[in-house]
């Protein structure tokens, strides 16, 4: 018995532990230079993905039979509408974190966050557009899919419009959190919706559940540039929360700027 | 350069252009953004 005891002790002590070193990283004392470190190598990754993903999206994938070549908008289109769902979740997340753990750092991960996401919704709602035109003879139709994408634009919008509009940041950070998670609800519509509803908008060519109904090199360059995307997004929040944590006066100014640089 | 004729036929290579265009013009005007923000909070370092 005593073996058992000293035995679930030890394991207990080790989460403890494990726990503990990852909560270190909510100390903005910690957190600030390890994400000064790390944004450069971030931004390079997105840079050198972004680079393959273009080669491969413009001289190795094949015309496509049916559209021509105005489906290369696929390679832009639909990263930047996988990326606007996705940094919502991961709003959605850090959000949930804020409201349970009380950690500050997540809320200021979530508003780091939101303007790249509202600009991966621009992008996705403009070349979604682009690519309508030609394809169905119109900019724009409001199906469910390309609606529900709308309202997740609005979502990113009002969630930095609140921000914005409460002056105590901690009232504000409690707010933003809320309309985090309830729109996270939005996502799961977008991502059904050609399957809920009959939409013009066509049905998912990559699912978790079936094999993707397009060309291997087709799907890479796409992969490819998703990964530029995330690698993007993940250097660019970092740097914004730098300066959040210094805007908010959690830091100084200088702090963890060795060489006063914004990402080192 | 063929690779660029062929992806340029079709009547379409606009429409393609502009949604790249458009990309890369907001991210980049989200970069110059960040770093100006960045020289702002930190005392006007580049």
């Amino acid at each position: 018995m005593n073996d058992l005891a000293d035995a679930l002790q030890s394991d207990r002590a080790t989460a403890t532990g494990t726990a503990r070193r990852w909560l270190a990283f909510a100390s903005a004392r910690r957190f600030d230079p390890l994400a000064g470190r790390l944004a450069p190598w971030f931004f390079a990754a997105a840079l050198l993905l972004l680079a393959a993903g273009l080669y491969v999206g413009f001289r190795v994938a094949p015309t496509d039979a049916q559209q021509g070549e105005v489906y290369r908008i696929i390679f832009i289109h639909v990263p930047a509408a996988w990326m606007s769902m996705f940094i919502y979740l991961v709003m959605a997340g850090y959000s949930a974190l804020a409201l349970v753990f009380h950690t500050r750092l997540s809320s200021m991960m979530a508003s780091a966050l939101a303007p790249t996401g509202a600009l991966f919704t621009v992008i996705a709602l403009a070349s979604g557009a682009l690519w309508g035109q030609p394809t169905w003879g119109t900019w724009w139709v409001w199906d469910a899919r390309l609606t529900s994408e709308l309202i997740l634009l609005f979502l990113y919008l009002g969630y930095m419009a609140l921000e914005a509009a409460i002056d105590e940041p901690r009232r504000a950070e409690r707010a933003c959190a809320l309309l985090a998670l309830v729109g996270s609800l939005n996502v799961p519509v977008i991502y059904f919706s050609v399957q809920w509803w009959n939409t013009l908008h066509q049905g998912a060519s990559v699912s978790f559940t079936t094999a993707p109904s397009m060309a291997a090199t087709m799907l890479a360059g796409m992969l490819l540039m998703t990964l530029a995307s995330w690698m993007y997004t993940i250097a660019v929040a970092l740097v914004r929360v730098r300066c959040i944590l210094r805007e908010r006066g959690v830091l100084a100014p200088t702090d963890g700027s060795r060489s006063g640089s914004w990402a080192g | 350069m063929g690779w660029l004729t062929q992806i340029s036929s079709g009547g379409h290579a606009a429409y393609v252009a502009a949604a790249f265009g458009i990309a890369f013009a907001l991210l980049g005007a989200e970069i110059l953004w960040l770093r100006r923000r960045w020289r702002a909070v930190s005392g006007g370092n580049p």
